[in-house]
């Protein structure tokens, strides 16, 4: 609002200079206050095309003339952010609160910058003092949100995209990881709905393709995730992971020979997807070919020497080739890795 | 529509053509006129084959060779075809007799009244359930008679096909490979025994090579010798026959070995059958002595185990006393008083009952049985002593069993690997000895997958899709082995293992290492905190714990010990001295090994001995000094107080100062954390 405001002036006082050249005198002496309202007004619409740089040199000498313009703060650490520098946005958005303490964009915008730095438990307070000070700016609750998502709070994440969409019913990013959200909780048709009115609202948003049919498939509807994941690959065919996650539906379908074709595509589209390697290999051993398992094996672990799920692979895969201690000796491995089912499966196969 | 007609025709003509071949075709001049050399040949070995089939007992075999060449000249005789089905079923090669009981059937259907029963004997070989099932159905009793079955055989066949195609639906996961040409050979090898560990096999063949050399009148084999291999990182060395005083002119066969390998059951063909038992007195086996009458009776006793402690045999015996039909098992105390006793109704069927086999778990039985659900012949089957009675037998599966007899079977303490002995087409030739590998319930791949789950982050999230666990049931027993040295000469050493139960103070068994590689093998069941103590005449015990909880896992400890001579400044672990939780209070599972020592004191009157403690290096070194005094003092209070004169003791806390492992680790402070005695003057 505030920015508005000033733009408006701004417009008064050039439409001034060009009408009269006798103000240009006056406007030569013009207050120190408004000098940096002009200042900060040019820089504004440099922000807006995008010359940062430029934007940043007005906003450095706005604040020299008026060092208690809280706008320009604002605004310079905005620039800063669009500038990858965190660091001193953050410290601008430390003034601007500090002069104007109901502002809460600069809360979000420091939540913002602190997520960027890395810092966030500090991201999320701000945007928990955003949301306090304005409770209906939606970004707030959702990015909030994300940040307890990514902590595996996934209730208390839930309940900020519920905020963040009674503050904004239309936003689309909300549905969708609220559905993520459920589908943590394990209320996946729940998800599916989220991530259907994600669709219907973005339908450019294809993630939401993707995660639904993996919510679907977890609700055991193989064929609805199936549709989604056929969906997905027709609008966007060079995703390995996409065709990694049709593939392993396609396992769970048994459909084994399809999966191995869908993980052949991934790793034609990404030789070095690990997870490609390590699925077809898994495929290939219900397929009972053995030799095939195992090469695959060896690929996924050279990509990731720790990848505890392909050392398990091969090692199944080297016990049906009769090579007991070659097996042995990787569900070890995958149990030093952390996996219990391969401690269990090395004390049934009696490694010593 | 004419050439249609035509094409037809000529299909009919060729049906007719067939219906016609389907008769049996006749060994005569009418039929095979133009080659009278080849018809003379055939007829004299057909009837070469008849003497051989029609005499009693049949000698089918021999039959056979005749048979086989006269069928090559005219394959399409009806009775011909019949008698090489029927010599088959007899032989070792069994399912052999299919095809040739078809064509029989083909050629004439009712050529026979046994037709129906043996087709379905070749069909049930085969394991073709169904058929048989319907060829059993069509079988007449009444033609059974000469044949030696009547309407009790038929049912107890459609059951045992019923039984069959149930448990060939749900086959067990295993590998069934030939043990190799080390073992086996082109002649018959069969009843292998092993060792716990596998180290060693022992097994019967009849090989050319056999001691006398000489054939069995009766069987036309070579006689029974028993032959041993020994396993090593490369798979099974080349197997040696045992030679005298085992193997003899006559058969000797093995029936069972002990888990640590130092004494062997054979079979003798004495007293109707009888069992004997060999010790193995360093490199050399011992002459076989009789079991004596409380086990061998005048009735065929043909197949024996030990318990793993080596006091209890079970055994098989066709006795008509106490016997519940056929073969049964019974167990008895080998050197107790009292009787054998049949093991009772769950195991022993009215059927036979064969090849008994006690794991080394000292609960889990292995044994082969015509009765209970088998699938025809004897299959195997396992059933586990629990709560003092036995689980009602569990058949061990297609495709270890086989319509045909499965018998002879002994598995690995770890309960991975079975040997057993088995007809394959594929093998060295005759019976070969196979390992069975148990794969247990199949084990699942794991997949990754990753989803990018938050809309405005780039970062996807991993994870994997993981199968639901599995059961996993392994053998509940702990292998100990290793070899006794003396710790100065370091020369393997003969000496007593006592295995004792600490928490009853009992000495559960005895076991001797043996004289010549020093080595020993104990199995201790799970259930029970064991005290193993190493003893040897004119050496310091040594001391070891296994403190296994009911159902603890299979494993296998491998501990060489070496033996210390009394001398003065020798110190010794006690690893059976308990103490309570943070505290100097004795346990009372500590007594067997008080006792031990307060012996050790009796025996050498001019014994003086210091008793310390030590802890790890965790905690405060003042309270671990003074809590390791504590309990050296409560170890001498506990034998003064039994009588031991006290200028003989003495005890010392030496905290965490004397270290024999580095404390950082979990297995190396809990060897630091101990009580142990030094020679202080003998």
């Amino acid at each position: 609002m505030l920015r508005t405001i000033f733009l408006t002036a701004a417009f008064g006082l050039s439409g001034a200079a060009v009408q009269a050249q006798v103000d240009t005198v006056r406007a030569s002496t013009l207050p120190p206050a408004q000098l940096a309202e002009k200042l900060y007004n040019s820089g504004v619409a440099k922000y807006n095309q995008k010359s940062y740089r430029a934007a940043l040199a007005d906003f450095d000498q706005a604040l020299k003339v008026r060092p208690d313009f809280a706008k320009a703060y604002y605004n310079r650490a905005t620039t800063r952010y669009e500038l990858k520098e965190y660091a001193p946005a953050v410290q601008d958005y430390d003034q601007a609160i500090k002069l104007d303490p109901a502002g809460f964009g600069s809360y979000f915008g420091r939540g913002q910058a602190r997520e960027a730095l890395g810092q966030r438990p500090e991201a999320e307070q701000d945007y928990s003092k955003a949301a306090e000070v304005k409770p209906d700016y939606a970004p707030a609750w959702y990015y909030r949100g994300a940040l307890r998502f990514e902590k595996g709070e996934y209730q208390a994440a839930k309940a900020d995209f519920d905020q963040a969409l009674k503050a904004d019913a239309g936003y689309a990013y909300a549905y969708h990881d609220r559905g993520s959200a459920q589908r943590q909780l394990g209320n996946f048709s729940a998800a599916v709905q989220d991530y259907s009115k994600a669709l219907s609202l973005q339908p450019d948003l294809l993630p939401a393709l993707l995660n639904r049919a993996a919510a679907r498939r977890r609700a055991g509807d193989l064929k609805g995730a199936l549709a989604d994941y056929n969906d997905y690959l027709q609008k966007k065919s060079d995703n390995a992971t996409a065709y990694t996650n049709r593939g392993s539906t396609r396992f769970e379908s048994g459909d084994f020979k399809g999966a191995v074709e869908d993980f052949s595509k991934a790793v034609d589209l990404n030789g070095s997807y690990a997870f490609a390697w390590n699925n077809r290999s898994a495929a290939y051993f219900k397929l009972e070919d053995y030799k095939k398992a195992i090469a695959d094996a060896d690929k996924a672990i050279a990509l990731n020497p720790d990848y505890a799920e392909a050392y398990l692979n091969r090692a199944n895969a080297r016990e049906m080739l009769r090579d007991a201690n070659g097996a042995c000796a990787d569900w070890r491995k995958a149990s030093d890795l952390g996996l219990q089912t391969a401690t269990n499966y090395a004390a049934a196969a009696g490694c010593e | 529509m004419r050439l249609a007609f035509r094409f037809l025709s000529t299909c009919g003509a060729l049906l007719l053509a067939a219906a016609v071949h389907a008769q049996s075709v006749e060994f005569s001049k009418d039929r095979f006129g133009s080659d009278k050399e080849g018809l003379k040949n055939a007829q004299r070995e057909l009837k070469l084959g008849d003497e051989a089939y029609e005499s009693d007992p049949g000698r089918y075999e021999v039959a056979l060779q005749h048979y086989l060449v006269a069928q090559k000249f005219n394959p399409d005789n009806f009775r011909l075809n019949l008698r090489i089905g029927d010599s088959y079923l007899h032989s070792e090669y069994k399912s052999r007799a299919l095809p040739y009981l078809q064509k029989a059937y083909q050629l004439n259907p009712t050529g026979d009244p046994r037709i129906h029963y043996l087709l379905a004997d070749g069909l049930h070989l085969n394991a073709k359930w169904d058929e048989a099932i319907a060829e059993y159905k069509a079988a007449q009793p009444s033609a059974g008679k000469a044949a030696g079955y009547d309407q009790g055989d038929i049912t107890k066949k459609i059951h045992e096909c019923e039984n069959g195609r149930k448990l060939m639906q749900k086959p067990v996961r295993v590998f069934i490979d030939n043990i190799g040409a080390t073992i086996n050979s082109p002649y018959p090898e069969y009843s292998p025994v092993i060792t716990a560990d596998e180290s060693v096999i022992l097994f019967t063949s009849r090989r050319d090579n056999s001691s006398g050399g000489l054939s069995d009148p009766q069987t036309g084999g070579f006689f029974e010798d028993v032959y041993q291999s020994t396993r090593s990182a490369r798979g099974w060395n080349p197997a040696t026959n045992l030679g005298a005083p085992i193997n003899t002119e006559g058969h000797d066969a093995t029936v069972g070995l002990s888990p640590d390998g130092q004494r062997m059951l054979v079979y003798v063909e004495d007293n109707g059958g009888d069992l004997n038992q060999a010790e193995l007195r360093g490199a050399k086996w011992g002459k076989p002595q009789k079991l004596g009458s409380r086990i061998n009776s005048n009735a065929h006793e043909s197949s024996a185990s030990y318990s793993p402690d080596g006091r209890f045999l079970f055994f098989v015996s066709d006795k008509k006393e106490d016997g519940l039909g056929g073969r049964d098992i019974y167990r008895i105390e080998i050197e107790g008083k009292g009787k054998a006793q049949n093991l009772g109704s769950v195991i022993n069927t009215p059927y036979g009952e064969e090849g008994v086999f006690m794991h080394p778990d000292g609960k889990t039985m292995y044994f082969s049985s015509e009765g209970h659900n088998s699938m025809g012949g004897y299959d195997i089957f396992k059933s586990v002593f629990e709560n003092g009675r036995w689980s009602v037998p569990e058949n061990l599966g297609w495709p270890i069993n086989t319509p045909d007899d499965d018998v002879f079977f002994v598995i690995s303490a770890s309960g991975r690997h079975g040997y057993y002995s088995s007809f394959r087409d594929a093998g060295e030739g005759s019976k070969d000895i196979y390992q069975v590998t148990f794969l247990g319930p199949e084990k699942q791949p794991l997949l990754s997958q990753e989803d990018q789950l938050l809309a405005s982050r780039a970062q996807p999230v991993k994870e994997t899709l993981l199968a639901p666990p599995v059961a996993i049931a392994t053998a509940q027993v702990t292998i100990l082995k290793g070899v006794v040295t003396d710790e100065a000469s370091k020369q393997p050493l003969e000496a007593t293992i006592d295995v004792v139960d600490n928490s009853r103070n009992a000495i559960i068994a005895s076991f001797r290492s043996n004289a010549q590689s020093g080595r020993y093998l104990v199995s201790l069941p799970s259930g029970i905190n064991y005290g193993i103590v190493v003893r040897q005449e004119g050496y310091l015990f040594h001391s070891e714990n296994f403190d296994l909880p009911e159902g603890a896992a299979y494993a296998q400890v491998t501990k060489d010990i070496a033996l210390k001579k009394l001398d003065v400044g020798v110190k010794v672990v006690l690893n059976n001295i308990f103490f309570d939780f943070d505290k100097a209070t004795l346990r009372k599972e500590s007594t067997a090994e008080l006792e031990r020592l307060q012996k050790l004191l009796a025996e050498t009157p001019n014994l003086r001995l210091e008793i310390s403690g030590h802890t790890d290096n965790v905690g405060q070194s003042a309270y671990n000094k003074d809590l390791s005094q504590r309990r050296a003092k409560a170890v001498v209070d506990y034998l003064l107080q039994k009588g031991v004169a006290q200028g003989r003791l003495s005890f010392a806390g030496y905290g965490d100062t004397q270290p024999v492992a580095p404390n950082s680790t979990k297995g190396g402070r809990q060897l630091n954390r101990r009580t142990e005695f030094k020679v202080t003057g003998k």
